[in-house]
Parts: structure tokens; C-alpha cells; sequence
């Protein structure tokens, strides 16, 4: 079974398109969506009413929860004033286009997804809002796929894509009851692996090409894919349509628009 | 014996009470934007400043010289005229206003000192000296000065430019920016400036000039970077030459120096960008009276983008307030 995971398309409609398009050429079975259809880019409504006609499993996202909440994104996501500007115009704009039926989907998407020993989040198991990066502690990364109880956590967000493998995790715990002393245990965790499917509309790998991943659960192996589109389609729509024009130029260049994850050791608390 | 000048004159922010030594020569620097006008005469008068030391040192009967620097055509914008007051011991600023009377006053001390035999060879130039920057968008064939011909020395700072793809020397014939025969109308002498890939002036209409004066705006750090990228990557045009002087909350005072076209491929790779941190006086509470802007020149350039990103960029007052008791708060347990 071929499993193709995209993640932040972030209403790059053309992207979207290119990565369907490829998607079907791959001869996937089927599609998990992470989330983060709105944001940043120009055609939020268009994005949301393929994924509905297409029926795609998809996920909340963190722009998915500010839009249906009318919040902003954490502070820790944002990584100097101007980029905090930037996002907060991007908000703004998002929530004046999207259409009522848009806003009530994107409310009544779950935080997680499960099929069968594959889960799919958007941040984190815990949180939409919590970068997973690569180079986060072991032990930290693996307590988030335990959590779920799978073998394998799909997540997005941080919009490079990775995999992860946690092996030969060892894990020891102490339990002290009354009058019965401490007991030791030691037991030995599975492999497990963390798979970011990187972004359909907002690569922030330096080049303007969506990335998605397709994982074959006979071969159990995880394939990275990028394909091309054209962007200049989205730039100029995002400058006709009145979003900030750097937009344009940061697309381009395969560059954040505004948020970006940095530390891998800060845990959201939003 | 030199006579001592004392004149009272006034910059934007400061009145300042200089005693001036009679320069001896007045040096005219010209060339094209990024080809090292600047570099260039911080070089001569920190090398001088050093040979004078040293001669001060053993004859404690020659008294420390100093320079007059000034940048006609910088405008509102003194930002070479503070990097250089900053780098260089002893050197006067004069303002574009204040010229005229100042070389009235120079050739009346000039006729007094005419028996002075401290004029060096033809082959340097005296620490007391009127540096004269000239903007590139002055044609120095049209610039006169009311001062014999005599006193006047000018040099022209002529990019080394090479092809980006052969990294050699582009032919300078083709070359504009390379064609010495341009300057050696002009200078008395040709200086080799930093090695730019040639650029065609000619070939576009004459190139923008964006100045933004952010005096009394305190910066983010980051969001500069982040301007300061997209700026020099092409994301608000085609910009050749960028220089300016912010203040971050933490109050140092920096300048930021961009060429466009320098060559990757050599060993000694001079770096597009060069960020110092000027010896000012670092501002800590409020906002900074210190003078700080940008200047941009290059073609097709977004001043609308350019200004609502340096807008977004600065801090409002509760930010800098707040980032500013934080910093002390710091200080005070480090202390």
C-alpha cells in the first residue's frame, strides 16, 4: 500500500495541483492531508474545496485552528518582529477571504489522523503549534511517537522534510510503592520514526518546488518527493491579490514567508 | 607655522567648536559606486596618522595633525562622513554648507603660510589635508573650486573589474567602469579600487538613489538581517550599492556596507557585505539621538517595499522600553 503524506499547502492552489498531478503518476493508494490549507498564500477557498472533493483525510493545522479561532500564531514561531508583522498581515488577510463554509470545515478537522500503526499530526502528537525538528532530543522525540501508539508519526509544520529513526531506544523506570520497595524495569523500545512530509506551498528548503513523501508500507520505505510547478502563477497571484508582494520574492527563493522553527528544544505552550 | 583656525559650526545635531590646523592640499576622490572612495581614504589617513604618531613620538615639538574630510553629494545622509569620524583619530567633518568658508578661511591662512616648508614630495599627501569625497552622480569634470589649481590634487578610485566568468580582467574598452581613459582626463592620479564585475551604467537609465533617514528608530536585530538579505538578494531591485548606520536596542551603533559584483571565485575573497561596529557611544535608554539611515543606489528599486520593511522592522516605544530594562537587568547581575 503506497501512502502519500503532504503537509502546508498554505493556499498554493497551483502547487497543490502539481503535487496531484504527481501524486497520480506515483500510482499512490491514497492521501493524508497534515493540515495548514490556509495561510500566506492566495487562494485559501480553492485549496479547501479540492481537498473536500477529493475527500482527503486531513488534519488540523495550526493555521487551521487561528483562522476557525481567530488567533494569531505563537510568538515562538515567529523569529524577529518584521516576520511577526508579515504573518500577522497574512492573518489578517486569510480571514477576511475565506468563505463561511471554508472556516466550518476547517473546524471540524481532528488533531490527529491513525491508520493502522501510522499516525499523522501536523505539529506534535501534543500540539499543533510544536515544531518536531530533526536534531530535537532523543529522548523527547521518541516519548512523541510513543505517545501515539503507532510506529511510525507523520508530522508537518517546520516545512523541511526528514525522516527520523529512533532505534534502540532504551527505556528504564523506577516505581517505588509503599512498604514494597523499588522496582526496577528495563525494556527496549521499538523502532520508531518520525517522518516530516516538508510542504506543498510554503518550501522552505531554498528552491520554490513542493516536497511531499510516499511511504510503501511493503517495502516499508519512505520516498521523498519535489516537483516542480509553476510558481510564478503564485506569485503573481499573490501580488494581484493584495498579499504582502515579498511574499512573492520569499517564494521564489524557497524561503519562509514569516515563521520559522529554530530551537529544537522549545516546547510550545500555547 | 600653521595657523590655528577656530570656527564655530553646526551639523544637524551638534554645534562643534574646532580648532583646525591649515590643511595643505586639497584631495579630490572620485569613482564609481563600491569602487573604495571611502576605503581608500580611511587608508591614507590612518597610514599618515601612524607616520605622524611616530614622528610626534620623537619630536615632541610636531604637534598631532589632523584631516578634513568631506562628502559632497552625501545630502542628508553622513554616513561615510561618521564611519570615517569614527574609524580615524582627529578628523574634522565639515558639512557641504560650511565649505565655502572654510576654503575662504584656508587660502587667507594659506597666504600667510606661503614661507612654510612642510609640503611634502609630489608623491605624498600631507596629513593636513582637505579630503573631498565626490558622489558618483557629481561628473568631476564640472566641479570647480574657488582655490588655485595648485592645491588641488585628484585622485580617481578605479575598480580592478573582472569578468565573473573568467575572472579576468574585463577588456577596457568595453568596459565603462574599467576604462581608465574616463579618470586620466581628470586625475592626477588612478587608484586601483575593489574588484566589481562590470556593470554597464550606460546601458540603463541613471541608477536610483533611495535615502531613508531612521534616526531616533531603534531596530530589530533579526528583522535587520532580514531586510538586509532581501535587499542585497534582489527582493526590492537591483541594488549595486547599500550603506547604512542602525541601532539595535541593545544601543551599539552598526554600519552595514553592501558592493554588488564581487568576485566569489578568488582566494581572497572580500565579503559583499561588511558589518563594523562603530566606537560610539551606545545609547541605553530611550530613543537614539545618534544619526542613523540608509542609502541605497541600483535600478528598478521598490521604495514602497523597501520603506515598509524598514518600518516593520523598528521597535515601538513599549518594545524598547521593554528590551531595555531587560538588558540592564542583565547587566546589573553580571556587574
Amino acid at each position: 500500500m503506497k501512502t502519500a503524506v503532504i503537509s502546508c499547502i498554505h493556499a498554493n492552489y497551483e502547487a497543490f495541483n502539481a503535487v496531484l498531478s504527481d501524486i497520480d503518476a506515483q500510482h499512490a493508494d491514497q492521501i493524508y492531508c497534515l493540515g495548514d490549507l490556509v495561510g500566506y498564500g492566495p487562494h485559501p477557498n480553492a485549496v479547501v474545496e479540492m481537498i473536500q472533493a477529493l475527500d482527503i483525510p486531513t488534519c488540523q493545522g495550526c493555521w487551521d485552528e487561528d483562522v476557525v479561532e481567530g488567533l494569531n500564531a505563537c510568538e515562538c514561531s515567529y523569529p524577529s518582529v518584521l516576520a511577526e508583522h508579515r504573518g500577522k498581515q497574512a492573518h489578517e488577510w486569510t480571514n477576511q477571504v475565506i468563505h463561511p463554509e471554508t472556516r466550518e470545515f476547517l473546524a471540524q478537522l481532528p488533531l490527529s489522523l491513525r491508520d493502522e500503526n501510522l499516525c499523522f499530526v501536523h505539529g506534535s502528537p501534543h500540539n499543533q503549534h510544536e515544531y518536531l525538528l530533526p536534531e530535537m532530543d532523543d529522548f523527547v522525540a521518541l516519548e512523541r511517537v510513543l505517545a501515539t501508539g503507532a510506529d511510525i508519526l507523520f508530522c508537518g509544520h517546520t516545512h523541511v522534510p526528514y525522516v527520523r529513526s529512533l532505534a534502540d531506544g532504551q527505556l528504564q523506570i523506577k516505581v517505588t510503592l509503599p512498604q514494597q520497595g523499588t522496582v526496577h524495569q528495563t525494556f527496549s523500545a521499538p523502532l520508531k520514526r518520525i517522518v516530516n512530509a516538508g510542504s506543498v506551498g510554503e518550501p522552505r528548503h531554498g528552491r520554490p518546488n513542493a516536497t511531499y513523501v510516499i511511504y510503501d508500507s511493503e517495502s516499508d520505505r519512505v520516498t521523498f518527493r519535489e516537483v516542480e510547478y509553476d510558481y510564478q502563477k503564485t506569485c503573481a497571484a499573490i501580488i494581484e491579490k493584495g498579499l504582502p508582494a515579498i511574499f512573492a520574492w520569499r517564494l521564489a527563493q524557497g524561503l519562509e514567508f514569516a515563521e520559522r522553527a529554530e530551537d529544537p528544544s522549545h516546547i510550545c505552550e500555547r | 607655522m600653521n595657523t590655528p583656525i577656530t570656527t564655530s559650526v553646526t551639523t544637524s545635531n551638534t554645534i562643534l567648536k574646532t580648532t583646525l590646523k591649515t590643511p595643505k592640499k586639497i584631495i579630490l576622490v572620485a569613482g564609481f559606486p563600491g569602487a573604495g572612495k571611502t576605503q581608500w581614504i580611511q587608508q591614507q589617513l590612518t597610514q599618515q596618522l601612524t607616520l605622524n604618531n611616530l614622528t610626534s613620538s620623537t619630536n615632541p615639538t610636531n604637534p598631532t595633525k589632523s584631516a578634513v574630510y568631506l562628502n559632497l553629494g552625501q545630502g542628508v545622509m553622513p554616513i561615510d562622513a561618521i564611519y570615517l569620524a569614527a574609524a580615524v583619530d582627529n578628523l574634522e567633518i565639515l558639512t557641504e554648507e560650511q565649505l565655502n568658508e572654510f576654503l575662504y578661511h584656508w587660502q587667507q591662512d594659506l597666504g600667510q603660510d606661503s614661507g612654510n616648508s612642510e609640503n611634502s614630495s609630489e608623491n605624498s599627501l600631507p596629513i593636513d589635508s582637505l579630503y573631498i569625497e565626490l558622489g558618483f552622480h557629481i561628473d568631476p569634470t564640472s566641479l570647480t573650486l574657488p582655490v588655485e589649481e595648485s592645491l588641488c590634487h585628484r585622485v580617481a578610485v578605479v575598480s580592478s573589474a573582472t569578468n565573473p566568468e573568467t575572472n579576468q580582467l574585463d577588456n577596457p574598452e568595453n568596459n565603462q567602469l574599467n576604462n581608465q581613459e574616463l579618470w586620466r582626463d581628470w586625475a592626477d592620479t588612478i587608484v586601483p579600487g575593489l574588484p566589481i564585475s562590470s556593470v554597464d551604467y550606460w546601458q540603463h537609465s541613471q541608477p536610483q538613489i533611495i535615502r531613508s533617514i531612521l534616526t531616533g528608530q531603534v531596530i530589530d536585530g533579526a528583522s535587520l538581517e532580514t531586510f538586509w538579505y532581501e535587499l542585497t538578494h534582489g527582493a526590492y531591485g537591483e541594488v549595486q550599492r547599500a550603506k547604512g548606520i542602525f541601532t539595535p536596542v541593545d544601543g551599539r551603533v552598526l554600519h552595514l556596507d553592501f558592493v554588488a559584483g564581487l568576485p566569489k571565485d578568488i582566494p581572497e575573497k572580500i565579503p559583499e557585505t561588511i558589518t563594523t561596529e562603530l566606537p560610539l557611544p551606545p545609547c541605553t535608554k530611550g530613543r537614539p539621538d545618534q544619526f542613523s539611515g540608509v542609502e541605497i543606489i541600483g535600478f528598478n528599486l521598490d521604495r514602497a517595499g523597501i520603506n515598509q520593511t524598514l518600518e516593520d522592522s523598528c521597535l515601538d516605544d513599549q518594545a524598547i522600553a521593554h528590551y531595555q530594562a531587560q538588558i540592564e537587568e542583565q547587566l546589573t547581575q553580571m556587574a
